[in-house]
């Protein structure tokens, strides 16, 4: 009965209202449910097949025990991780690679912020600039260390011989530990420097005009200018380009592989390196697994100090 | 007064040449390495370890380019092989991601899904980004092996399209919303249902943020070397990046064919990389930044 009235009622409604739009509407909302869903499940399955699987598999891995030919030969249990734990190498790989991206990133950073602020206020030095600066970065890393292992060569590469030429002593570029290091960050700056000196300038670019105005009003120096205007204006975006730099930082292999092959010695050796070491040459596929998930870990804490960092300075 | 606006100007002018000393030698830092990679690909054996380098070549030799036995071009070089595959691999898998990745990122960038859903799932797919590609190549080295794809093309697609598919949505996120809304709107209004809506409407007005994704996205490809070197191993099959990693020997390394080899594989680079100047910054920082 109530049933009926309720029919006769939605009738009426129906006929009433001037279109059919309300029940259009209320499928439009319906697909509106499953549609997004759809849309996102061929992303979703093919992410998971590329991360999830293979790290579960890595698990899996991590506690067999690997024979010199790559065969599974029986259950571990914890004893590769116990291995990453107390193998020296594992760490000095940690320390070096932290060491690196620290060094090479704030570099990075403190040039292209002041190369940005040289240029922001030249239009015709940014416009070329830019034009320039944007070839490093897009080119293959493995490439930049190639044309760096021809100039960096100790007896007929081209930065000895200026070094020579203008009666300095010849530098070992990539055969002692120190000047390998230093090396390798160098080859890091000159290909990513640019990119903070981009994102940074778009943001001095986004900058309102009125504080510096009001600033220089108030007879403050340029010095007082960049500290107290401008760095607190850019900061979120410098530290974008902090976050982004420093998750590829972290990741660095091609230059080692090319440049150094992690030596001399370990002195160059960052975690990827180790992690193909151990893979690739030594076989040993449960300690490289292992290893895997406290880099894993490792990059889960700093990315999201990172994260936590970015938001905050966004908020602000 | 007269004095300090002299002293003014002479100190703008100082600043001013200051400026362009450090703008040249930045332009120089930044340049020489490309040159010397050019350079050195057209000298002479004799020039090239002669104790006196040349900063222009004596005698310009094509030899490392076109000589038929020696040359990169030449019957005997693999290198046309790398650059094939690597053509091939970076245009399919941009083609594969541009299609998946721009559902997701209209379904992200438009529909209003419950508790902030939209934020959730996207971030969720930028920690695939965000994980360091060791952790996952070295397992998928033995998936591919078990699987019988290791050393094909086709596990270079399904790992770069999957390794990619994240900068895809997000970059293609970040342009569709700069479309208002109302355009859609009001074609649904219309009657049009929302997928076609998308295709008739949405999808011609973001053509060029199409074409600057899928620029970058080969160029990420091109790029790319961990995964190519862990998963190819023979010669035939190798991308551009791995490939011209086996020119480099410990003893006898033939820099100039090396570098020709480099210098070939730059060039599509740098044409591409013009062509997207202006999305670049928002390509960097996966849309965070509009440049």
């Amino acid at each position: 009965m109530s049933n009926n009235t309720n029919q006769a009622a939605s009738d009426l409604q129906r006929n009433e209202l001037p279109a059919k739009k309300p029940k259009k509407s209320k499928t439009l909302q319906q697909s509106d449910k499953k549609l997004p869903f759809l849309l996102l499940t061929p992303t979703f399955i093919l992410l998971a097949a590329v991360t999830i699987f293979p790290i579960l598999y890595a698990l899996y891995v991590s506690v067999m025990n690997f024979d010199t030919f790559g065969n599974s030969s029986g259950f571990a249990g914890l004893k590769n991780y116990m291995d990453i734990f107390a193998s020296s190498t594992f760490w000095n790989a940690i320390f070096i690679t932290l060491l690196y991206t620290a060094l090479a990133v704030s570099i990075e950073i403190f040039l292209g912020f002041n190369l940005a602020l040289m240029v922001s206020k030249d239009g015709k030095a940014m416009t070329y600039l830019r034009w320039l600066l944007i070839i490093p970065m897009m080119l293959s890393p493995l490439v930049v260390a190639v044309v760096y292992l021809l100039m960096m060569n100790t007896d007929m590469g081209i930065l000895n011989y200026m070094l020579q030429s203008i009666g300095l002593p010849k530098i070992n570029f990539l055969g002692e530990p120190t000047t390998a290091f230093l090396s390798l960050i160098f080859v890091d700056v000159w290909q990513w420097m640019p990119m903070c000196f981009l994102i940074i300038l778009a943001g001095l670019q986004a900058l309102p005009r009125d504080p510096f105005e009001a600033a220089e009003i108030d007879g403050a120096s340029k010095f007082q200018v960049v500290r107290f205007v401008t760095l607190p204006m850019l900061k979120p975006i410098i530290v974008v380009a902090l976050v982004i730099r420093t998750m590829d930082a972290l990741r660095t292999f091609d230059q080692v592989f090319v440049l150094t092959q992690g030596g001399p010695g370990r002195a160059t050796e960052t975690i990827s390196f180790l992690m193909y070491r151990a893979s690739m040459k030594n076989s040993d596929f449960g300690f490289a697994s292992a290893g895997l998930f406290i880099v894993l870990i490792i990059t889960i804490i700093i990315s999201t100090m990172l994260i936590r960092f970015m938001n905050r300075s966004q908020s602000a | 007064m007269d004095a300090s606006v002299k002293s003014f100007k002479r100190k703008e002018l100082g600043m001013k040449i200051f400026r362009a000393c450090f703008l040249t030698v930045t332009v120089l830092f930044v340049l020489f390495p490309l040159y010397w990679m050019f350079i050195t690909s057209l000298k002479g054996e004799r020039e090239l370890f002669s104790d006196v380098q040349t900063f222009f070549p004596k005698e310009i030799t094509w030899q490392y380019y076109f000589d038929p036995v020696n040359g990169i071009f030449g019957a005997n070089s693999p290198f046309l092989s790398f650059f094939i595959n690597s053509m091939i691999v970076s245009f399919v898998s941009m083609v594969l991601c541009l299609v998946i990745g721009s559902y997701a990122a209209y379904a992200l960038a438009r529909f209003k899904m419950k508790n902030n859903r939209n934020e959730k799932l996207s971030f969720l797919i930028l920690t695939a980004r965000m994980l360091p590609p060791i952790v996952v190549v070295i397992p998928m080295y033995l998936i591919m092996q078990n699987i019988g794809l290791l050393n094909t093309l086709w596990s270079m697609l399904i790992v770069y399209i999957g390794f990619n598919l994240p900068f895809v949505i997000w970059m293609l996120k970040a342009f569709f919303e700069e479309i208002p809304v109302e355009l859609e709107e009001s074609a649904m209004v219309d009657g049009s249902s929302r997928m076609r809506a998308y295709h008739s409407i949405i999808l011609p007005l973001v053509i060029p943020g199409f074409v600057a994704t899928s620029i970058f996205t080969v160029i990420l490809t091109w790029n790319e070397f961990l995964f190519a070197m862990f998963l190819l191993n023979s010669t035939d099959k190798m991308t551009l990046p791995a490939g011209i990693s086996t020119f480099i020997t410990q003893y006898q390394t033939n820099w100039g064919a090396l570098c020709a080899a480099a210098t070939v594989s730059v060039i599509p680079v740098l044409f591409f990389s013009l062509l997207v100047q202006k999305h670049l910054v928002k390509g960097m920082t996966l849309g965070a930044v509009k440049g």
